[in-house]
């Protein structure tokens, strides 16, 4: 009797475990937007690090193998094998095609890596069998990157995240922001609520506003950069964006950043754009050769500042490519560079770098970056190589002149360094550290009271070169001019 | 309370540091904007200085002074570049015209203070910082004086304006002779905490490679502030302060440190640098000891040897016994081609302080290269008399005994100096003698002299 009614709890707990499974799953499919074939992957790869699976069920086979391909791929990139972990990733997907997340690991690695082809190729896939935003915003930043920009546009238009997301991401603004305001501001409670409450409100519009706003943005300036300025201006139309009252080059609450203010000012109020000129340095500081080619030639042609489009040329001569990049050639350049300094992977950089220079024999950043990735590794011979490479293309890329004299003086070929020195020096007369580098360089040449004055004037450029100073300060003692007492002049 | 204080502090030095240091882009584009009203020549006597043409700077900021006598940014901007170039006469009437244009103006009370610490009158100087700090709330200036150390430390930490005028008050009083009080001043802010070895802190900066010249300066000055008992570091700072030319507070200090230490051959050796290095018994008067460093500079960094020149000249005048300005004399005459004049001033400087070590280590050194090897013994023997661990006195005589055959002189003076700079300085810094001597005592004497370099070995003997 106890055998039998001990029987019967056990077969409800069996059946109550069971619809709570079916429960748990469907709500992963239907709810979470989980994938079946994720599922499957996962419940495979962990029984099958068990058991035998695969044997025993052959429609495991392929998801277990997947499974294991994917974590055997994580732990090669986390050791920075990016080039292993694609190979691990690319056996994933093969053993399960229907499985999004090889894909998606596929088509990142292979974007790591610049092979944009690939990853293009694995994120459409991926979106294929799972739609979502997320994939059209990978599928769109990898056409951009291949340089198609149509496919791009149209996926990326498709690309924003759902209210829930952006509405996270105000929240989180949000709670930031009042937890950093209470602390300042309870014993006092009109203050709390009108800067505490009202100012998380705020902070959660601005917040949601910019993270709605992040892909439309990035839509602008594609659009910009491709030269269709009407489109462009159409879209930051419907966006809401386009308004007479807004100073583009001053402050306004518009939810857009910097880069698309001066974009829009450039495109609306072109008399009153040289804000164009800082942001088009950042964009190149960033790699963006193309775009800020364009903000400063439109700079150039446009500005009614003389000192403006006199700069605008200066950054256009020295600090940019000589020629229009092919788009191509730019994201490679920029993905070595992320290689070399975000991913720790100067090996897989130098393979990238040479793509780019395979895209644009002319493009003389990515020799200059090689040079640096050898002068960090203090191969200073090979990175001569390749700096000279880099002048040979545009002699007159100032960092690589900077580079090259560097590169010499550490190769103690103090001649080639002076006179490279010298020539970073014209372009650029006010550089205090170009200044410093041809006082040192002169007195290992042993003329002193040239490199006196170099090393003057560096100190009087800026204040805060230590060598220098204390060189100078050896020679001469401290300039105790401009304080009548030990601690002021210092 | 605390940041409103700060605030005016702040606002009054901040104004005039920029008066003497805004930068040359932003002048630049001012001038262009302003044309030639006196505002105009205000900013371009400060571009000009930010671009190190001081002459220019001054006689721009002169003819903004004229334009406009009565604005006080072009009273103060030709102030600060007469008293930056040593023309203390005109900066003294630029500033009185300055306070009675706004007998109320913080940082024309600032400037002042500073430029009456230039010229010693130290009273004043503190009297005008007084009187700063008398404009702010009461609260605040009981905060300032009595709020406890752990309290003023982050006040000042936050605000270096306001270390700076900290940090003024404390000198000016340890130039003026109140050390007890500057390092009451120093605790009171925390500028120094009780219990801490500074000594050692400083003394392994200037062992160490990591720190600047700057950063062993003020762990040496913090030495002297923090621990009245650590007579090394209190003498090393006196002696830094006199290789830079400040005679007065470096007499202090090296008087105090001579004070403090128990050992006997410190006290003599004190005693000795006071003699031999810091005039004796004939201090220098601190408008000349301010007027020397800056005609140093305006000679060695500026090179402006006509300026310099003048402004020895008025040292000389006014400090007759203090010897550095000689040997200046002496070097500006030899870039003039004038050997002769270059002795004479030297022994003048003799003549004016017979123990100054210093200008009998020049004096031999010059008679070495016109190669009066007689004359140029005794005073190199002079020199090491007054200061025996002279390693380049030392090498210059071995060489005039070399000249007039005497090797057992030389070999006698070369030994102790080989000996000597083995001990304090490595092998590498008597190499060439080294090698020399090598060789001699293979050989035998040759055709060659020795050589002679002057190393900079032990803080205090430089300069000059």
């Amino acid at each position: 009797m106890a055998r039998r009614a001990a029987a019967r709890r056990g077969a409800r707990v069996l059946v109550v475990l069971f619809l709570g499974g079916v429960l748990f799953i469907s709500l992963l499919v239907f709810a979470a937007g989980v994938p079946v074939a994720q599922l499957r992957a996962g419940a495979c790869g962990a029984v099958g690090s068990i058991v035998m699976l695969d044997r025993v069920l052959p429609a495991c086979s392929g998801p277990a193998r997947a499974s294991r391909e994917l974590a055997v791929g994580r732990a090669a990139a986390n050791r920075r094998a990016y080039r292993e972990a694609l190979g691990h990733y690319r056996e994933a997907a093969a053993a399960a095609p229907d499985l999004p997340a090889a894909h998606v690991a596929r088509g990142e690695t292979a974007q790591i890596l610049g092979e944009y082809e690939e990853a293009l190729a694995a994120f459409q896939r991926a979106a294929a069998i799972a739609p979502s935003p997320e994939a059209n915003l990978r599928v769109g930043a990898a056409a951009e990157r291949q340089g198609r920009v149509d496919v791009a546009i149209q996926t990326l238009e498709n690309a924003s995240g759902p209210w829930r997301q952006h509405a996270v991401s105000g929240a989180r603004a949000a709670v930031v922001n009042f937890a950093t305001c209470v602390p300042v501001n309870w014993s006092n409670p009109a203050r709390l609520w009108q800067t505490c409450v009202t100012g998380s409100r705020d902070a959660y519009g601005a917040s949601f506003d910019a993270s709605r706003d992040i892909v439309p943005r990035g839509i602008f300036r594609l659009l910009v950069e491709e030269g269709r300025y009407d489109q462009a201006l159409a879209f930051a139309r419907e966006r809401g964006w386009v308004r007479p009252d807004v100073e583009y080059c001053g402050r306004h609450s518009l939810p857009i950043d910097e880069e698309t203010s001066a974009l829009l000012a450039m495109l609306t109020q072109p008399e009153r754009a040289d804000c164009v000129l800082a942001t088009a340095v950042d964009v190149a500081d960033g790699g963006g050769a193309r775009l800020a080619r364009l903000m400063l030639l439109e700079r150039v042609a446009r500005s009614p500042q003389v000192e403006t489009r006199q700069n605008a040329q200066w950054v256009l001569r020295y600090r940019l490519p000589d020629h229009d990049v092919p788009r191509l050639a730019e994201a490679l350049n920029i993905a070595a560079s992320r290689l070399q300094h975000v991913h720790d992977a100067a090996d897989e950089a130098l393979v990238v770098f040479q793509k780019s220079i395979d895209a644009d024999p002319r493009f003389s950043w990515p020799y200059h970056n090689i040079g640096r990735v050898y002068m960090a590794r203090g191969d200073f011979e090979q990175a001569r190589v390749w700096l000279g490479r880099a002048l040979a293309v545009n002699p007159d890329h100032w960092r690589a002149l900077y580079s090259y004299g560097v590169a010499n003086a550490n190769l103690k070929r103090w001649r080639d360094a002076l006179f490279a020195y010298r020539q970073a020096l014209a372009i650029s007369p006010n550089d205090a550290r170009l200044h410093a580098s041809v006082g040192w360089t002169l007195i290992e040449l042993g003329h002193e009271p040239e490199a006196e004055r170099e090393l003057k004037l560096a100190v009087r450029l800026d204040p805060s070169l230590q060598a220098e100073r204390s060189w100078l300060n050896s020679r001469y003692g401290a300039d105790v001019r401009s304080g009548p007492t030990p601690s002021s002049a210092r | 309370m605390k940041s409103r204080m700060k605030g005016r502090i702040i606002a009054a030095i901040v104004v005039a540091l920029v008066a003497l240091s805004a930068s040359t882009s932003v002048a630049q584009r001012r001038v262009a904007a302003l044309g030639d009203s006196p505002a105009a020549l205000v900013e371009r006597a400060r571009a000009a200085y930010n671009q190190g043409r001081y002459q220019d700077a001054l006689e721009t900021a002169r003819r903004a002074a004229e334009a406009a006598p009565r604005s006080l940014p072009a009273q103060l901007a030709r102030g600060g570049m007469a008293e930056f170039m040593g023309e203390f006469d005109e900066a003294s009437q630029a500033y009185a015209r300055a306070q009675s244009l706004a007998p109320d103006d913080n940082t024309t009370r600032y400037r002042l203070a500073l430029f009456s610490t230039r010229v010693g009158d130290y009273d004043r100087a503190l009297r005008e910082l007084d009187a700063i700090l008398a404009t702010q709330p009461r609260a605040a200036q009981l905060f300032f004086r009595f709020a406890p150390p752990f309290l003023q430390k982050p006040l000042l930490q936050q605000s270096p304006a306001l270390e700076q005028f900290v940090q003024l008050q404390i000198d000016i009083m340890m130039e003026k002779g109140d050390l007890a009080g500057a390092r009451r001043l120093a605790r009171g802010h925390g500028i120094v905490e009780p219990g801490r070895d500074y000594c050692t802190e400083a003394n392994a900066k200037k062992r160490g490679k990591g720190s600047s010249d700057d950063d062993v300066f003020k762990a040496f000055r913090l030495a002297a502030l923090g621990q009245p008992d650590s007579a090394d570091c209190i003498w090393w700072y006196g002696q830094w302060l006199t290789d830079e030319g400040y005679m007065r507070l470096g007499r202090l200090m090296v008087e105090e440190g001579t004070r403090v230490t128990p050992i006997p051959a410190n006290k003599e050796s004190g005693h000795r640098f006071m003699r031999i290095r810091l005039g004796g018994e004939r201090p220098v008067a601190k408008r000349a000891e301010s007027l020397f460093m800056i005609a140093k500079q305006r000679y060695l960094r500026d090179g402006d040897a006509d300026g310099a020149a003048r402004l020895f000249d008025e040292i000389l005048r006014l400090s007759p016994a203090f010897a550095r300005p000689y040997s200046y004399k002496a070097r500006l005459a030899l870039d003039d081609g004038d050997r002769e004049a270059a002795q004479r001033w030297l022994q003048r400087g003799i003549e004016a302080d017979s123990e100054s070590w210093r200008t009998w280590h020049n004096l031999g050194r010059l008679l070495l290269e016109a190669e009066r090897w007689e004359d140029a013994e005794r005073a190199l023997a002079r020199t090491i008399e007054l200061f025996p661990d002279d390693l380049g006195g030392r090498f210059a005589l071995a060489r005039a005994l070399y000249a007039r055959s005497d090797f057992e002189g030389y070999r006698t003076q070369i030994e102790l100096a080989l000996r000597f700079a083995r001990a304090c300085c490595g092998p590498d810094v008597a190499k060439a003698p080294a090698d020399f001597f090598m060789k001699f005592q293979r050989w035998g004497p040759g055709a060659a002299l020795p050589p002679t370099p002057d190393p900079r070995t032990i803080l205090g003997w430089n300069q000059d």
